[in-house]
C-alpha cells in the first residue's frame, strides 16, 4: 500500500508523517510520532494498555485504524504532566503504590482522566466499571482503585497534595 | 504504617487476585511446551470489577533461609488462596474438585454424578 503524508495533533503538537493506510493509531504513536508511553499489551483491544483518548474520549488504539483520526485531538499519556509537574492522577498513582511494572499504567492513567472529566466524584462502583476494560497482573487493582478515588478528592479540592 | 514501609507490602493483593484467577476462571493450557491462548479472553484474567474485599494480614516472621530474615509477599499468596477457594467450595457442596480452574460447569458435574 502506498504512503500518505498526514497531519496528527497529539498532546498538542502537530505531526506530519507518511503512513499507510492499514498503520494503527498505535503503531503510529510509537513507531512515528515516537511518543513511546503507549504500551501494546495485547494487540487486539482486550487489555487496554493501549488506551488514548481522541477528542477526550478513551479509545484503544490498537484496534483504531490511524487515518481514523487524523487532525483529531490524541491525549497520550506524555501529555498529561505539565514539565516536571504530574497531574494529579499521576501523583495519586505513585503516592498510593498503585504502580508497579509500570506496563498497564499508562492507559489506567488516562482512562481514569476520561472517568474524571465525566464524573468528577465517581463512587467505589463507578471507577471498577470505567476501568473493568483495564488489565493489571501485578497490582491485584485494589490500590489502583484507592489512587483514583483519592485523586477525585484531590482534584474537586482543587489542589494538590 | 508509613508510606515508605507500605510499598513494601503491595504485592500481597496481587496474589489474592491471581489466586482468585487461577482457581476459578484462568485456564492456562500448553500443549508440548507451548502455550496455547492467543489472547486474554481465550484464559479469563480478572479485572477490577472481579475483586472481592481482600483484607491483607502481614504475618511478621523469620524465614532462616531468605536475606537477612526476609521472605517474599507477592504471588506466593496465589498457592493457598487458590486452595481456600477449592476448600471452600467443597465446603460448599460436599464434592472435592481438584481440576483447576473449578468453573461452574465443573461443579454442576459434581453435582449430579454425587
Amino acid at each position: 500500500m502506498s504512503k500518505q503524508i498526514v497531519k496528527f495533533i497529539a498532546n498538542g503538537r502537530t505531526y506530519e508523517t507518511a503512513i499507510e493506510p492499514q498503520m494503527t493509531l498505535l503503531e503510529v504513536i510509537r513507531d512515528e510520532l515516537d511518543l513511546t508511553g503507549t504500551k501494546c499489551g495485547c494487540g487486539v483491544g482486550e487489555c487496554g494498555a493501549c488506551t488514548v483518548l481522541v477528542d477526550g474520549r478513551p479509545t484503544l488504539s490498537c484496534c483504531t485504524l490511524a487515518m481514523s483520526v487524523k487532525e483529531k485531538n490524541i491525549t497520550t499519556i506524555e501529555g498529561l504532566a505539565d514539565g516536571a509537574n504530574l497531574h494529579p492522577v499521576q501523583k495519586a498513582f505513585v503516592k498510593y503504590g498503585a504502580v508497579q511494572c509500570g506496563y498497564c499504567t499508562p492507559g489506567f492513567i488516562l482512562m481514569t482522566k476520561a472517568l474524571l472529566d465525566e464524573n468528577p466524584d465517581p463512587t467505589e462502583e463507578d471507577v471498577k466499571e470505567a476501568l473493568a476494560g483495564n488489565l493489571c497482573r501485578c497490582t491485584g487493582y485494589v490500590k489502583i482503585v484507592e489512587a483514583v478515588l483519592a485523586a477525585s478528592e484531590m482534584m474537586q479540592k482543587g489542589g494538590e497534595n | 504504617m508509613s508510606e515508605k514501609k507500605e510499598y513494601t507490602y503491595i504485592g500481597k493483593r496481587r496474589g489474592v487476585v491471581m489466586g482468585l484467577g487461577y482457581s476459578l476462571t484462568e485456564n492456562l493450557r500448553s500443549e508440548k511446551g507451548a502455550v496455547l491462548p492467543r489472547v486474554f479472553s481465550d484464559c479469563f484474567v480478572r479485572g477490577a470489577l472481579d475483586i472481592p474485599e481482600i483484607k491483607p494480614i502481614v504475618v511478621t516472621a523469620n524465614d532462616q533461609y531468605g536475606p537477612f530474615g526476609a521472605k517474599g509477599v507477592g504471588e506466593a499468596v496465589m498457592v493457598p488462596t487458590a486452595a481456600a477457594v477449592a476448600n471452600a467450595i467443597y465446603d460448599a457442596i460436599g464434592v472435592r474438585i481438584k481440576d483447576l480452574p473449578i468453573t461452574p460447569d465443573k461443579i454442576f458435574k459434581a453435582l449430579k454424578e454425587k
